[in-house]
């Protein structure tokens, strides 16, 4: 062979083994999508907390609530819950009667006010039992009225309009001494002189729930007894003088009933003042701007001078209903919510208020923050006796 | 679940089983490419058979080198997965032989030529019998046929950067752009001869090729005229020097 015309072998370089996902393109292809789809979807999820399985159990957690039963009815907060896999069924009751009852059914409680949240406590404690207590927001203690009651008020110089006097004015600040002198010399509301043409003979006096069983109508007894002893909370020395001289202006309502603001709203002359607590005037009126554009003006709120911020506790009986105490108190989306149903739910990240900031945004007036005197509630043990005194109530603490 | 919970949890639900629809799919296919992948290692029998050599089933089965993996392969093939074993106490292959060569002489009668083909790659495969090589991209795949060759030749501790493959003793899997170069008659008994030429290795050998030399008589109904992107697998004869041509006795040639 001459080598002149020889060829050499051309050497082949010697490559690893490509991983098959690389080396096929038909895997790539057909692994592409369902690759993509696993890589987003697993993101998105881990992003919005959301990777562990989503048929973790939902734990059901049933309370005892007082007035603010409307928080857990509510679709919004229902779902919210939901979001964090917990259920809440709810049993409505008096905060009084949340206090002195069997909680051994219930994994939490949510009575009105500070009284009743006590004696929970107290109990729990005299017991061993478990409790864990959170104040997740307030509202102030008001008296619902009509416009003319309101005005036939401002008439005898037992309330007046905050701010600038207008036809739209929803917020007046009430003389609570002067409001209980009026049922005290048994002046009627026709002798108020109301306008235009309503007719009510009926003492002037505000509207309550039933004594021993609800925080609002002890909170306003309270309020009561700290204007009739001048601005005092009364005390063990008192208590009995106090309670019977404010008997006869809390019996000029007649016998008290648990649907008072239910009554006021349907439009019942017969209920013109009832007792209520802030939120449910306003989440009111936010219903009726939503539905109508304005705020019923036809409603109004008096602000007694002797004001009282109620402070509903949330009570956790249980270990497992702590996260439910825990996410009402600081949520920002419960607490949102909480806004829109007429709550002080605290300050936003700014230090604004959420409820004022709220209102303003949905156009309704916002009321005024005025310095009030704070009205004291009485010792447990000085309310039960008033309690017992004007109405008869059992004793819950021995 | 309640209405409530649905209708808070559908979406994440759906995003969570999107997740894991497509991370089961993905584990279950990779798990089949790589099952085929260890079956057969290559997708020679999906392409068009464009020549195949019949004889050379029992040729191989004879030849001995992967006479086990074969019987081994057409018995899983007919017994869905079952192998028989018939070694004897001794360990002869006596009665085993016999008792294998009917074996593949029956499978080669009743199933196509494409699916003897397959079982065949595989058998081989398996037994690490195949050196795969790209014309296309010059390269050699480095594999357990490969080291084994190279080992052989005393050059495996390291391994080279790169090997002839007139080395190969064994079968070759060779990927090119073939054309058919010439063609002797149309009879039965003539030859066609295909080639390949050896690509991405700069121009230091423009002629250099792979030559496959076929029996007319093993050629399929298709044959294409013009040039094809194809596999060959065949056995290494040499190297021709004077032709710059790499001989190959082809066993089947996929398009």
């Amino acid at each position: 062979m001459d080598s002149a015309h020889a060829f050499e072998e051309p050497p082949l370089g010697i490559a690893g083994k490509r991983p098959f996902f690389l080396a096929r393109r038909r895997f790539r292809r057909i692994a592409a999508l369902p690759l993509a789809v696993l890589v987003l979807a697993t993101g998105g999820l881990a992003l919005t907390g959301n990777l562990p399985f989503p048929g973790v159990p939902v734990v059901e957690l049933k309370g005892r609530v007082a007035s603010k039963a409307d928080l857990f009815t509510d679709p919004e907060v229902q779902r919210i819950l939901m979001r964090h896999r917990i259920k809440v069924t709810v049993d409505v009751a008096g905060s009084r009667q949340v206090a002195e009852g069997d909680l051994g059914s219930y994994d939490f409680v949510f009575p009105s006010g500070q009284a009743a949240a006590d004696t929970i406590k107290y109990r729990r404690e005299e017991a061993h039992a478990y409790a864990k207590i959170k104040l997740p927001f307030t509202s102030p203690l008001v008296i619902a009225t009509y416009r003319a009651y309101a005005e036939a008020l401002v008439g005898r110089g037992a309330a007046t309009p905050q701010g600038t006097p207008s036809a739209d004015t929803l917020y007046y600040d009430l003389d609570l001494a002067k409001f209980l002198d009026l049922a005290r010399t048994n002046t009627t509301w026709n002798d108020l002189g109301l306008n235009p043409g309503r007719i009510n003979s009926n003492v002037v006096t505000a509207y309550t729930s039933p004594y021993c069983d609800s925080n609002s109508a002890e909170t306003y007894i309270s309020q009561v007894a700290f204007t009739q002893n001048g601005d005092r909370a009364p005390d063990e020395t008192s208590a009995d003088a106090v309670g019977e001289a404010i008997k006869p202006l809390l019996e000029a309502q007649g016998r008290p009933a648990s649907d008072r603001f239910d009554s006021f709203v349907s439009g019942e002359d017969s209920v013109p003042t009832p007792v209520i607590y802030e939120h449910q005037y306003l989440a009111y009126q936010l219903r009726h701007q939503a539905a109508k554009g304005r705020p019923d003006t036809t409603r109004v709120l008096l602000y007694p001078d002797s004001a009282f911020l109620t402070k509903p506790r949330i009570i956790a009986l249980k270990p497992r209903a702590d996260q439910l105490a825990d996410l009402i108190d600081s949520d920002p989306e419960l607490r949102r919510r909480a806004t829109e149903l007429g709550f002080h739910a605290g300050p936003d990240l700014h230090g604004q208020d959420l409820l004022r900031t709220f209102l303003g945004d949905q156009h309704l007036p916002v009321p005024a923050t005025v310095n009030r005197t704070r009205a004291l509630l009485p010792s447990p043990e000085v309310l039960e006796t008033i309690l017992q005194t004007v109405a008869g109530c059992k004793r819950i603490l021995s | 679940m309640s209405k409530l919970w649905f209708g808070e949890w559908w979406l994440p639900l759906s995003v969570w089983a999107a997740a894991v629809a497509s991370l089961v799919f993905l584990i279950v296919y990779c798990y089949l490419e790589l099952r085929a992948q260890r079956i057969t290692g290559l997708d020679l029998t999906q392409g068009i058979c464009v020549y195949l050599d019949d004889s050379a089933i029992t040729d191989s089965y004879q030849m001995g080198r992967h006479s086990a993996a074969l019987v081994q392969a057409v018995e899983h093939q007919t017994n869905g997965g079952y192998t028989v074993s018939a070694t004897t106490p001794d360990g002869t292959l006596g009665f085993e032989k016999t008792r294998g060569e009917q074996l593949i002489t029956n499978y080669v009668q009743t199933h196509t030529p494409i699916e003897v083909i397959g079982i065949l790659v595989a058998a081989i495969e398996k037994g690490n019998g195949i050196v795969h090589a790209n014309l296309k991209t010059g390269t050699v795949r480095k594999n357990a046929a490969l080291v084994k060759l190279l080992s052989d030749l005393g050059q495996s501790d390291p391994l080279p950067k790169s090997t002839l493959l007139s080395h190969v003793e064994d079968y070759v899997l060779v990927k090119g752009r073939f054309r058919l170069a010439a063609r002797t008659s149309e009879d039965p008994s003539g030859t066609t001869v295909f080639i390949a030429p050896y690509a991405g290795i700069g121009t230091a050998v423009p002629a250099a090729r792979v030559r496959l030399a076929c029996a007319n008589a093993g050629l399929r109904r298709h044959t294409p005229a013009a040039e094809f992107s194809g596999s060959c697998l065949g056995k290494v004869r040499d190297w021709n020097a004077e032709d710059g041509a790499l001989d190959i006795h082809p066993v089947v040639i996929f398009q």
